[in-house]
């Protein structure tokens, strides 16, 4: 087939629901990190302050989404924000997403499933954690990480940034905080990077060479839960283990 | 070495992307958009173009202009021109106004973006490839006219809405090449939607046929970098972005 005979996404399309008003670092990183012919089909959602309304209010409209990019084409779903995932209780989220695939007749997957695979790929037991919001998020990332994926953690790193100023973050913001959750934290196995939409792909290769950890990011699970459940399965160099060695 | 520039460091442009999905617009804006220009996006609430949907599609594009501002948006785009003119092309324009004086960020719409490029680039007698169905080229003629052109033929793809992202790339080159075999003595190839593949056939075109070839998501991404203050002459994607 010629080149031109092609569709923008023609070994896969993926869709994504956002969980955020606006997106900006998620589709630059993903087409920094996905092989040519693998597309984004986004909606994002109106995602505020989290609250339990919130939530569920953008539950429904993600899975009302999901039927929408379904109908678009989409070779996978993705629902995003680990957050809104869970909303309903992390026990029965494989039950939920199996119905929704049965329904719309697409393979379904979330944020938060694509983070379970990927900790179960690296093997990772004790994690220290890196997000870009205030210290008050703390104890949601430690019984996130307890709780839904059953690991140890060992130390929060919080930015002190916030959802509106996220697009706004330097590259090094990452690295500088990957590094001292490690320096405070030497007993980790894996630094998590959580949230898909602040920019921290350039950091993950220099803090796995640097610190002999595995490094998980949001957005690096979620390329790579995507590419592997459409069948494609493509080695990718520099952006860490998982998308490299699984 | 780490970048340490932050992605957008020249300009941030806002942009709420009509349709309730958005794949190749992002994909196309990078291709085209020099380095340190990003593109903050929101998609709205268009499925099948109906009323009611374009109506929530105002609102949500009002609600997502006062957010991009907020995050700190240099230009603010609001897209699809059946939701900036659903209450009128006069009340458009006000609009545009009243939010640049509300949020203090320089504000577009798809349709002002698309009426500018045309003036810019002296746009007289159009052929128009379009990628919906044929039921919609009216549609395409009453806007060009109201960009103070004329319509001497149009082609349609005939996807449903829905299904734009699956459209090759090469139907708009291929559909461009037929019009211009009917009407040779048209100025310009008009690409209506930025939500389908075009900007890799503007140049080609251009070359071919002597003439202008006016895109939407050209003319929006013009008309933001402009309003944010870049300047820069573009090679590789037709004159508006290398000449204006």
């Amino acid at each position: 087939m010629d080149d031109l005979d092609r569709i923008r996404g023609h070994r896969a399309r993926i869709g994504y629901t956002v969980a955020a008003v606006t997106t900006e670092v998620y589709p630059i990183d993903w087409y920094r990190v996905v092989p040519e012919g693998v597309s984004l089909m986004m909606i994002t959602l109106p995602l505020g302050t989290r609250s339990a309304d919130d939530l569920a209010r953008c539950y429904d409209i993600s899975i009302e989404a999901a039927r929408t990019m379904a109908r678009a084409g989409a070779d996978l779903v993705v629902l995003g924000g680990l957050p809104i995932n869970i909303s309903k209780g992390g026990g029965n989220l494989d039950d939920l997403m199996g119905g929704l695939a049965r329904e719309i007749g697409v393979r379904v997957s979330s944020s938060a499933a694509a983070q379970v695979h990927a900790f179960a790929a690296l093997g990772s037991r004790k994690v220290a954690v890196v997000h870009p919001f205030e210290p008050d998020q703390n104890p949601r990332h430690e019984r996130t990480i307890a709780e839904f994926f059953g690991l140890e953690p060992v130390g929060v790193h919080a930015g002190g940034s916030n959802l509106v100023a996220l697009g706004t973050l330097a590259p090094g913001r990452a690295l500088e905080w990957g590094r001292a959750a490690l320096a405070a934290h030497p007993e980790a196995d894996t630094l998590y990077f959580g949230c898909p939409h602040w920019t921290v792909v350039d950091a993950i290769q220099p803090l796995e060479d640097e610190f002999g950890v595995s490094v998980l990011t949001s957005l690096q699970a979620i390329a790579w839960e995507s590419l592997r459940q459409t069948g494609i399965e493509d080695r990718i160099s520099g952006f860490g283990r998982l998308l490299r060695e699984f | 070495m780490i970048r340490n520039q932050r992605y957008g460091d020249r300009a941030r442009i806002g942009y709420t992307s009509p349709p309730l999905t958005s794949e190749v617009f992002p994909y196309e804006f990078y291709k085209v958009a020099p380095d340190g220009v990003t593109l903050v996006i929101t998609t709205l609430a268009i499925t099948v173009r109906s009323k009611d949907e374009v109506d929530r599609s105002y609102d949500i594009s009002m609600k997502a202009a006062r957010e991009m501002a907020a995050a700190g948006c240099d230009a603010i785009v609001l897209g699809g021109v059946p939701i900036n003119l659903a209450r009128g092309a006069e009340n458009a324009d006000r609009v545009i106004a009243e939010l640049e004086a509300e949020l203090g960020v320089p504000v577009a719409s798809s349709a002002s973006a698309q009426k500018e490029a045309f003036a810019a680039l002296g746009c007289r007698r159009l052929v128009v490839a379009h990628p919906y169905k044929g039921e919609d080229n009216s549609r395409f003629d009453d806007y060009a006219e109201k960009f103070g052109c004329s319509v001497l033929g149009t082609r349609a793809f005939g996807s449903a809405f829905n299904r734009i992202g699956a459209i090759p790339d090469n139907a708009a080159l291929d559909m461009a090449r037929a019009l211009m075999a009917a009407h040779p003595d048209a100025d310009t190839i008009m690409f209506p939607s930025p939500h389908w593949p075009v900007i890799g056939a503007i140049e080609p075109l251009e070359k071919e046929f002597g003439v202008t070839v006016m895109s939407s998501i050209q003319a929006i991404l013009w008309r933001a970098l402009r309003l944010a203050g870049i300047k820069d002459s573009i090679p590789g994607y037709g004159r508006l972005l290398r000449e204006f």
